[in-house]
C-alpha cells in the first residue's frame, strides 16, 4: 500500500512510501509509521483510505492496494 | 457591448446567471494572499456587492503574492486600498470596507447583510469562529488554506446542517495547535492565488446554482508536481455542537484551539516574573495578531535580530515567542550561536499558551 504525506507531515516523512509487508489495519500501519517517524505522534492530522476522509482515530481495514494520505491542518492564507 | 458579453454568450451561463452575479452579496474575511484573488475575481465577473474585512496593513512581503497592492499602498489598510482598487477596476460593484479584525462580539453585525462568507484568514481559531457563525446565521462559507506549496478549497454549511462543516474535517480545535500561518512556513506566491480562483470558481458556482459544487470535498492541490486530489468529507453524526449567537460571543476562540494540557513545566511563566534580568521577545512581524497586549514584552521580528542584537546586552535570560513555537524556535537557535553566553529558551506553545496564562493569574 501507499503512505501519502501532506503539508507539514512531509517535514516528518520526505515524500510517499510505498509499504510491501500488508499491514491489515489502520491501527496497525500507525504502529509501524510511529516507530519508523516517532515525530508522527506528537502530529494532529486526519486520514484518508483512498478518497474518504477518516477520523485518526477510528480503526479501519486496509487492502494491499490502498492509498493512505496524512492530511494535518492547514492555515496559511 | 455589455461588459459580460463573453458571460452571457456561454449556453449553460447567459443572462440569468450574470444577473444572479450582480445580486450577490459576498463577504471576504482577509484581504490577503487568498483575499486578493478571491476579490479581484469576483469583481471583475460582476458580483454585485462585495464585503471586504481586514485589520492588517500592508506590508512589503506581501508583495509578492497579494497582488492588489502596490509599493506605494506599504503601511496602509489593506481594506482601504482593496475597497479602492476593486472600485477601479470595476464601478459597478457596491464594495463595503471593514477595516478591523473579526472577533466573537463584532463577527455577527459584519455578517448580517452578506449571503455568502469567503474565509480568506491566516488562522485555525477564525475558521471555526466562521464555521460556528455560519451555521447559527444560516450562510454558506468557502473555505480555502495554503501551506509552503501546496493548497485546500472547500465549502462548507451549503445547506445548513445538512451537509458538512468545518469540523467534520478537523473536529478537534485543541489539536490544531501546529498548524502554521504563512508568515512562519513561508509560501510561494502562486500558491494562494491559485487557491483563491479556486475558491472564487466556489463562489461563482454556489451563486449561480451550478452543481459540483465542492460541498462535502475537499479539493486538495500540490502546486510543485501539479497532483490533485478530491477527498471525501463524511458528515460525523455525533457532532451536534451548533452553539447559538450568545455562545459564540461568550466563547473564547483563541482559547479554544488551545492544547488542553499546557506543559506544566514551563520555565518562562516563573523565570519573567522573578528574574528581572530576563526577557520575553516576540519574534512576530510588528502588528501581527494576536498582540499581546497588557503582557511585558519586546517585539523583534526574526528577520530584525541581527540588526538589535546589542537589545539583548542587558538582560541574562531570553524567552522568545511566535505564533506556533516555530519561529521561536529558529530565534533561539540564533540566539545560542551568536548570544552564548546567555540562558536562551522558547514557548513552545506560542502566544496562545501566554494569553492563556495570563488570564489566569
Amino acid at each position: 500500500m501507499k503512505v501519502i504525506p501532506f503539508g507539514k507531515i512531509t517535514d516528518i516523512i520526505p515524500g510517499e512510501i510505498h509499504i510491501q509487508n500488508g499491514y491489515t489495519s489502520w491501527s496497525d500501519l500507525k504502529q509501524f509509521l510511529f516507530e519508523q517517524y516517532p515525530a508522527l505522534q506528537n502530529e494532529s492530522f486526519m486520514i484518508a483510505i483512498n478518497t474518504t476522509l477518516l477520523n485518526s482515530d477510528q480503526n479501519i481495514f486496509l487492502a494491499e492496494t490502498d492509498e493512505v494520505s496524512l492530511l494535518p491542518p492547514f492555515s496559511g492564507g | 457591448m455589455n461588459r459580460y458579453q463573453r458571460h452571457i454568450q456561454l449556453d449553460d451561463f447567459g443572462t440569468e446567471s450574470q444577473k444572479k452575479l450582480a445580486a450577490a452579496r459576498v463577504l471576504v474575511i482577509g484581504a490577503g494572499g487568498l483575499g486578493c484573488p478571491v476579490l479581484m475575481q469576483l469583481a471583475a465577473m460582476g458580483v454585485g456587492c462585495l464585503g471586504i474585512v481586514d485589520g492588517d496593513r500592508i506590508e512589503l512581503t506581501n508583495l509578492h503574492r497579494q497582488h492588489l497592492y502596490a509599493e506605494k499602498h506599504i503601511g496602509l489598510m489593506k481594506a482601504e486600498v482593496a475597497g479602492e482598487v476593486i472600485k477601479s477596476m470595476n464601478s459597478e460593484v457596491k464594495v463595503v470596507v471593514f477595516p478591523i479584525f473579526v472577533h466573537e462580539k463584532n463577527i455577527f453585525s459584519v455578517f448580517q447583510d452578506f449571503d455568502i462568507i469567503v474565509d480568506g484568514t491566516d488562522q485555525i481559531y477564525t475558521r471555526y469562529l466562521i464555521d460556528d457563525v455560519c451555521i447559527a446565521t444560516n450562510k454558506p462559507w468557502v473555505y480555502g488554506a495554503v501551506y509552503q506549496y501546496e493548497g485546500q478549497v472547500s465549502v462548507f454549511n451549503v445547506q445548513n446542517k445538512e451537509t458538512p462543516h468545518y469540523r467534520d474535517l478537523f473536529p478537534d480545535p485543541d489539536k490544531n495547535t501546529g498548524a502554521v500561518s504563512c508568515n512562519e512556513a513561508g509560501v510561494l506566491g502562486l500558491v494562494p492565488n491559485l487557491i483563491g480562483l479556486l475558491m472564487a470558481n466556489e463562489v461563482v458556482k454556489y451563486i449561480v446554482d451550478s452543481e459540483d459544487l465542492l460541498s462535502g470535498k475537499l479539493l486538495h492541490y500540490h502546486l510543485k508536481n501539479n497532483r490533485q486530489h478530491i477527498f471525501h468529507i463524511q458528515k460525523n453524526k455525533t457532532n451536534t455542537f451548533h452553539p447559538d449567537k450568545k455562545t459564540i460571543e461568550n466563547t473564547n476562540y483563541q482559547v479554544m484551539c488551545l492544547k488542553k494540557v499546557l506543559n506544566p513545566s514551563s520555565a518562562w511563566q516563573k523565570t519573567l516574573s522573578d528574574n528581572s534580568k530576563a526577557i520575553l521577545v516576540d519574534v512576530r512581524e510588528v502588528g501581527e495578531q494576536p498582540l499581546l497586549n497588557n503582557i511585558p514584552h519586546q517585539n523583534i521580528p526574526l528577520s530584525s535580530l541581527e540588526n538589535n542584537q546589542n537589545f539583548f546586552d542587558r538582560y541574562e535570560e531570553i524567552f522568545f515567542v511566535c505564533l506556533s513555537g516555530h519561529r521561536s524556535r529558529q530565534a533561539m537557535l540564533w540566539a545560542k550561536n551568536n548570544l552564548p553566553e546567555k540562558s536562551v529558551n522558547h514557548v513552545e506553545g506560542g502566544v496562545f499558551e501566554i494569553l492563556e496564562y495570563y488570564q489566569h493569574v
